[in-house]
């Protein structure tokens, strides 16, 4: 499947720049895990990457020591580093010194000018121990050829996964994230061809603290593990009228 | 003394080692042994890494590459098959930052050392390096005056096996394992959510298709299934029950995988967690002296140092639902005597094994070093 992940979350930005940061929501669960930073080129990995990152406590004015698993995690081209929240910490009980995150304060994620400079800023909500359900996803159907298809989540998903979601038929797709990644955008070369079409899930999704519709991030001995949750809409696509 | 002597003769009737290439002299003492195939069909010229992750050796001299960037594992046939009793003579080394930079003519401060290991037919430091900017990876070897060597992996004859990879992005080979006829190489993509494994069969041929299975493990400090835990510490073991594979994480558990399992090409493959460090705690690296029950698995570990567990410790229950956390925690505990404190690791963030009783230390801030294995 070619997919083309079409990035609008902000304005076009000068070489070596940082160009979006994922999640784009800014209230986050006090169990999210993952930030993924773009950057406009390929960049430089220092032996010292996450002496570069910070995440700073607004509330109390202080830097959170430890926050991050510090293992850089580059994608092939070097253009979208993974930053892990340590998950040490933000699993229940596994005693790395207690949450990164507080409820009710307020936080930026920052990044110095070795890199890029930049910075995020959030504020932490409860925990989401609750399982994506694609039982409560909605659709926007194409009405003509070039007419974007588009699925709706009732939580906002995580950036590195929805690209390679879904699929309609064996159509290429282009694939662009809504605001706050709580929708998807998907388009094809050329435009729908007529008749039925099938839009389907085809591999897993994950909200930001990584729960999935088929299994939760966190799982007592004893639980279910996983159960199927398709995700399956049929429409027809027609040849324009005029 | 002897191979010095052989290489300081090839020089002088002008038969000097390629540049780049380890140089390797026969030890014209012993026969040379009968070596096992690992690769078939194999391939020459450049290969094309778009990174050097994590590097092994495995049988008859062969480097196994972690090339996550291609979503391939590459192994090289080396020939450094034969036992080079100058090859730690590197001691004073320094700083292997300094030394990668000098090979490749840039500072200390652009180069970045990813792996060291040892292999085990010559006794030979490895070590996969990059540039920062991740215009250059390679392999270099640490040459017993102490220099790195750029190895002429082009020179060599290799194989390729790719794995496949859902979020197309490229990923990551955290670690590698050669074992029984085996090779297990663990994997991470960029949501770092999955736990995978890629197991594949030796020998290996040029094209084959490693599949990846996803692990799940019993995490005992919190009670919990585990399947958001991407392996970053690794070692191979045999005893009576058959090969296996003890994995650690960002979290502290140690987990055993049996080859026999991983090999089935199951879609999940469950570990069992006989052992847990404790919170605060992450494996750095392992290493294992010796075979069977005189062996030692070493582990560096932060925020504690270093540890010699007994493998006994592995040999568990498989219903690990009902079994009681193992926790590590020096106090003394009998459940815990299986596990001894080995403060020379130092939190090292890379061991090998040099030979029987010793061990190679790398730590981040450059020194490369041999030291004698803590005991018991």
């Amino acid at each position: 499947m070619s997919l083309l992940l079409s990035l609008f979350l902000l304005a076009p930005a000068l070489a070596g720049e940082v160009v979006a940061i994922y999640p784009s929501t800014d209230v986050l669960p006090q169990n999210h895990l993952r930030f993924y930073v773009d950057f406009s080129e390929r960049m430089p990995s220092p032996r010292d990457l996450f002496a570069h990152l910070s995440l700073v406590d607004e509330t109390t004015g202080e830097t959170v020591e430890g926050a991050f698993a510090e293992t850089p995690i580059w994608n092939r081209a070097r253009t979208r580093l993974t930053v892990l929240l340590h998950p040490g910490r933000q699993k229940t009980d596994v005693g790395f010194g207690g949450k990164v995150l507080e409820v009710g304060h307020a936080y930026t994620l920052r990044i110095d000018e070795t890199l890029a400079a930049t910075e995020k800023r959030f504020t932490v909500g409860p925990m989401d121990r609750i399982q994506p359900d694609p039982e409560t996803w909605s659709t926007q159907l194409p009405e003509g050829p070039e007419d974007p298809l588009v699925v709706f989540f009732d939580e906002p998903l995580d950036a590195s996964y929805l690209p390679y979601a879904f699929e309609v038929g064996d159509l290429p797709l282009d694939v662009a994230l809504g605001h706050e990644e709580r929708s998807v955008r998907l388009t094809t070369p050329g435009g729908w061809p007529a008749g039925e079409l099938d839009l389907r899930r085809v591999e897993t999704v994950e909200d930001l603290a990584a729960n999935s519709p088929e299994r939760a991030f966190e799982r007592r001995a004893g639980t279910s593990v996983s159960k199927p949750m398709p995700f399956e809409v049929r429409f027809t696509s027609s040849l324009p009228t005029r | 003394m002897h191979l010095r002597f052989t290489l300081f003769a090839a020089l002088l009737i002008g038969c000097s080692p390629t540049q780049g290439e380890p140089d390797i002299a026969p030890n014209d003492a012993e026969p040379a042994p009968e070596l096992p195939t690992v690769i078939l069909d194999p391939q020459t010229g450049d290969p094309g890494l778009g990174s050097v992750d994590h590097i092994t050796f495995g049988p008859a001299g062969h480097l196994f590459v972690g090339d996550g960037a291609n979503d391939r594992l590459v192994v090289f046939s080396t020939g450094d098959v034969t036992l080079d009793e100058t090859a730690d003579d590197w001691e004073k080394i320094g700083n292997l930052y300094v030394q990668v930079g000098d090979a490749l003519g840039v500072d200390q401060s652009d180069t970045v050392v990813l792996d060291v290991t040892v292999n085990p037919m010559s006794g030979r430091t490895y070590v996969a390096a990059a540039l920062q900017d991740g215009s250059y990876y390679g392999v270099f070897t640490v040459t017993s005056d102490g220099k790195a060597q750029a190895v002429d992996l082009a020179g060599l004859e290799w194989v390729a096996v790719e794995y496949p990879e859902v979020q197309g992005a490229g990923s990551v080979v955290t670690e590698i394992e050669a074992t029984s006829g085996w090779v297990v190489a663990a994997v991470t993509e960029q949501s770092w959510t999955a736990s995978t494994l890629v197991t594949l069969p030796l020998p290996i041929t040029h094209g084959d298709a490693g599949s990846l299975t996803t692990t799940r493990t019993y995490h005992r400090v919190h009670t919990q299934w585990e399947t958001f835990a991407p392996i970053t510490a690794m070692f191979s073991f045999e005893d009576d029950d058959g090969a296996w594979i003890g994995a650690s994480y960002q979290c502290a558990p140690v987990v055993r995988f049996e080859i026999e399992e991983l090999a089935a090409g199951n879609a999940e493959t469950i570990g069992v967690t006989p052992f847990d460090y404790g919170g605060g705690r992450q494996v750095l690296d392992f290493a294992v002296l010796g075979t069977g029950d005189d062996a030692q698995v070493f582990a560096s570990v932060s925020n504690l140092g270093g540890t010699s567990i007994e493998p006994s410790l592995f040999l568990t229950d498989k219903n690990v639902d009902e079994q009681a956390p193992v926790v590590f925690d020096f106090s003394g505990n009998p459940d815990h005597k299986k596990v001894d404190n080995a403060t020379k690791l130092d939190e090292a963030i890379d061991l090998a094994v040099q030979d029987e009783t010793r061990l190679v230390r790398f730590f981040n801030t450059g020194r490369l070093s041999i030291v004698d294995a803590p005991s018991r």
